[in-house]
């Protein structure tokens, strides 16, 4: 969707973005240009404002205001070079390089390595040991370090480092906007590909409408892509705490979830499905009765796995392990299942709805606990919306055209999908037909922090439980 | 759950693929007819440049290639079609076909000493060099009552130190080079490193971005490939089972 940036002279930011966070508003992002452009996002409900200044010497901390300014700060400083004259940084968000800052249009020589070594944690004293773990986990999930300062078994502090999967997929999106980049785009996070191609397209056909089949078609493809991670988090809860027959019960419900998803898109992951102008191909209406029945199925299937799951050994380590509170998430901004299990109703796809949402009934499920056994009640939550979401989506199709030419104008342009992680942000700058800057930010980056305020307090062995129970990217964070 | 259980156990009501069935899948790969009369819109719309055309001479990489059957749609004289696919190569070369040839001819074993070491089961240490998280999945999905890669004697282990073969999987990123060279130096002899998924064959989307060189074969000695993006993990069980000989 295109927007109309809101120019501000650097020594008023400050104060306009304080009237704004007080009005209730909070920072979706917040990114560098090329040039010493600064854009911030915030979004209240339905209203996105984009405050924007030009750099005089030093670009304006923001972190006084809301904590989670200093992780983007952090983030421009690293990738971008923007100095910032007093910003406290997180010491969490901290990437390994080539010599310069990797989203510098030049002067960036990925070849040499700068690499600062990883910080020990700040807590020190006697009996308390650090254990590094990673990057190279033993199971098979992607990379990232961890480091443990525990007193015997509880954990003291955590804190993560990340981009080891730093692919720089930013700037190799920096193409004219003729190219279709969408390949690109669904690979950012192989298992958010749909939300993230969404996100993409929705920018990319700004100038023109949709046909009402393709924004159907993507409804249900996104509601698919909310089921299988979903379900994949849920059964890593019952793998986590070897509980194997709702593990491999689990395991099956995702593997026909996937096969329905072959057939719907001929891709496993749903792949190759999205771009922009709708969709590549139509699906015929005799796959999506057998979807409609497969839905059937999944319900009951569901059900089973829930009564399963209804045990009290495993409500022994779930409950009151990991607890992210309602102002921790708050603070940090945390969004999606995260934050609607910690008791903050927000729901990109209520409040501001794209593609069919509008249109649909859905609920926003929340939880006051905050605790990993609301994280996975939540998320059984909304598979069963996301079931009677894509039934209302087969009862009120019509046929029609599924494709139609994108269209772009020159300009600022954002768009917010609500990904099976949380809120998506993609915004992209277009001058002259060419994309000068395209920014993503993964609903994993700000939830990565709420995983770190969760596990001190906890033992070395729930680890694995609150972090399957977040759910988190590292590529999408990474880029 | 208890009922169940014992009702599926007498039943012999199982979710888990025969093995003829897995054997005799196969996945699709595009290929151009002799109608092709070299028009280059293929080319063109290919994400990852697949496809060439040299001297009217159609040829597909399908390190490169990430089935996404573009050039099938693009195609105007509709001569580009699904052929059934390798599931495997064990050089970089193999997996480049000329229009109208064979695909399936390139499934070669190992020589009889490898798989004479390696016997029926091998142990598997994945490694991800920046990979998307799908690969990831689909491997972890190896393991599920479907495919229950552990019937043929393929584990997953969790150290380098106990894996006869590294699977690779993502681009080899400029940030996890130095990780993935240690894990390599931790895997004990004989070892095999097999580069699975387009990132891993040839770079993939990321060849231009912050990666090094075009996939692992610049870093490390690569025995075997396994085309997909992500490779489905029935395709990486039976290329295991192929290349080493494995009883089935």
């Amino acid at each position: 969707m295109m927007m109309e940036r809101m120019f501000v002279p650097s020594d008023r930011v400050h104060d306009v973005v304080s009237e704004y966070v007080n009005d209730g508003y909070g920072i979706m992002t917040m990114f560098a240009e090329e040039g010493g452009t600064v854009n911030t996002l915030m979004r209240r409900f339905d209203s996105v404002v984009v405050i924007c200044y030009d750099i005089e010497g030093h670009a304006v901390p923001l972190s006084d205001i809301t904590w989670n300014a200093s992780l983007y700060e952090r983030l421009m400083s690293e990738m971008s070079g923007v100095t910032f004259s007093d910003s406290n940084g997180g010491t969490i968000v901290y990437r390994r390089k080539g010599n310069g800052h990797p989203l510098q249009k030049e002067g960036y020589d990925r070849s040499t390595e700068v690499r600062i070594p990883i910080p020990k944690n700040r807590t020190v004293g006697d009996d308390i040991f650090e254990i590094p773990v990673g990057p190279v986990h033993a199971g098979i999930i992607e990379p990232g370090h961890f480091r443990f300062s525990v007193a015997g078994e509880t954990v003291i502090e955590l804190n993560p480092t990340l981009g080891f999967v730093h692919r720089g997929i930013e700037r190799l999106m920096e193409t004219s906007v003729d190219v279709d980049n969408s390949r690109l785009v669904e690979r950012i996070s192989g298992d958010t590909c749909v939300a993230n191609c969404i996100a993409y397209s929705e920018m990319m056909e700004s100038d023109v409408d949709i046909p009402m089949r393709a924004k159907y078609i993507r409804t249900i493809l996104a509601e698919m892509e909310r089921l299988y991670n979903h379900i994949g988090v849920v059964t890593g809860m019952c793998t986590d705490t070897a509980f194997n027959v709702p593990s491999y019960a689990g395991g099956s419900i995702q593997e026909k979830v996937l096969r329905m998803n072959f057939g719907l898109t001929r891709h496993r992951m749903l792949m190759n499905a999205v771009v922009p102008g709708g969709v590549r191909r139509d699906i015929p209406d005799s796959k999506l009765k057998e979807l409609d029945d497969f839905m059937m199925i999944l319900k009951f299937e569901i059900e089973e796995l829930e009564s399963m799951m209804d045990n009290p050994y495993l409500a022994d380590r779930l409950e009151t392990t990991g607890i992210l509170s309602e102002k921790d998430a708050r603070n940090i901004g945390a969004s999606g299942p995260i934050a609607r299990a910690s008791g903050i109703a927000s729901d990109v796809r209520k409040e501001r709805p794209y593609e069919m949402y509008g249109e649909l009934g859905l609920r926003i499920n929340t939880s006051m606990k905050g605790d990993v056994q609301a994280r996975t009640e939540v998320r059984l939550e909304e598979i069963s919306d996301s079931i009677s979401i894509i039934h209302q989506c087969i009862q009120s199709m019509k046929p029609g055209e599924t494709r139609v030419r994108p269209k772009v104008s020159d300009g600022f342009h954002c768009s917010v999908v609500e990904a099976p992680r949380g809120e998506l942000v993609h915004c992209m700058t277009v001058r002259d037909g060419k994309i000068w800057r395209y920014n993503v930010r993964d609903p994993s980056f700000i939830n990565w922090f709420g995983m770190c305020h969760a596990v001190p307090g906890n033992v070395v062995p729930d680890f694995p439980l609150i972090n399957k129970s977040f759910g988190l990217s590292y590529s999408g964070n990474d880029l | 759950m208890l009922k169940r259980s014992l009702k599926n156990l007498i039943t012999g009501d199982r979710n888990t693929e025969p093995i003829d069935m897995m054997m005799d899948d196969r996945e699709m790969m595009p290929m151009a007819s002799s109608d092709c009369v070299g028009c280059g819109r293929c080319v063109d719309n290919c994400p990852t440049k697949a496809i060439s055309i040299d001297d009217n001479k159609w040829r597909i990489d399908l390190g490169r290639c990430l089935f996404c059957m573009d050039c099938e749609m693009v195609c105007k004289n509709r001569c580009i079609s699904e052929v059934p696919a390798p599931d495997y190569a064990l050089t970089r070369e193999e997996l480049i076909f000329d229009r109208d040839t064979d695909p399936s001819s390139v499934e070669r074993c190992f020589d009889r000493g490898i798989c004479k070491r390696f016997g029926r089961s091998v142990a598997i240490r994945e490694l991800d060099s920046g990979s998307c998280n799908a690969c990831e999945i689909e491997l972890n999905n190896m393991s599920n009552q479907f495919y229950d890669a552990g019937r043929f004697g393929i584990k997953v282990v969790a150290s380098p130190r106990h894996a006869d073969a590294l699977l690779v999987t993502g681009p080899m990123c400029v940030n996890m080079s130095e990780a993935c060279k240690r894990t390599f130096d931790a895997t004990p002899e004989p070892k095999l490193v097999i580069a699975s998924g387009s990132c891993a064959i040839s770079g993939g989307m990321f060849v231009k971005g912050d990666v090094i060189g075009e996939g692992v074969k610049d870093s490390m000695d690569v025995a075997m490939y396994i085309p997909g993006c992500p490779p489905e993990p029935d395709r990486v069980i039976r290329s295991l089972i192929k290349a080493l000989r494995m009883r089935h």
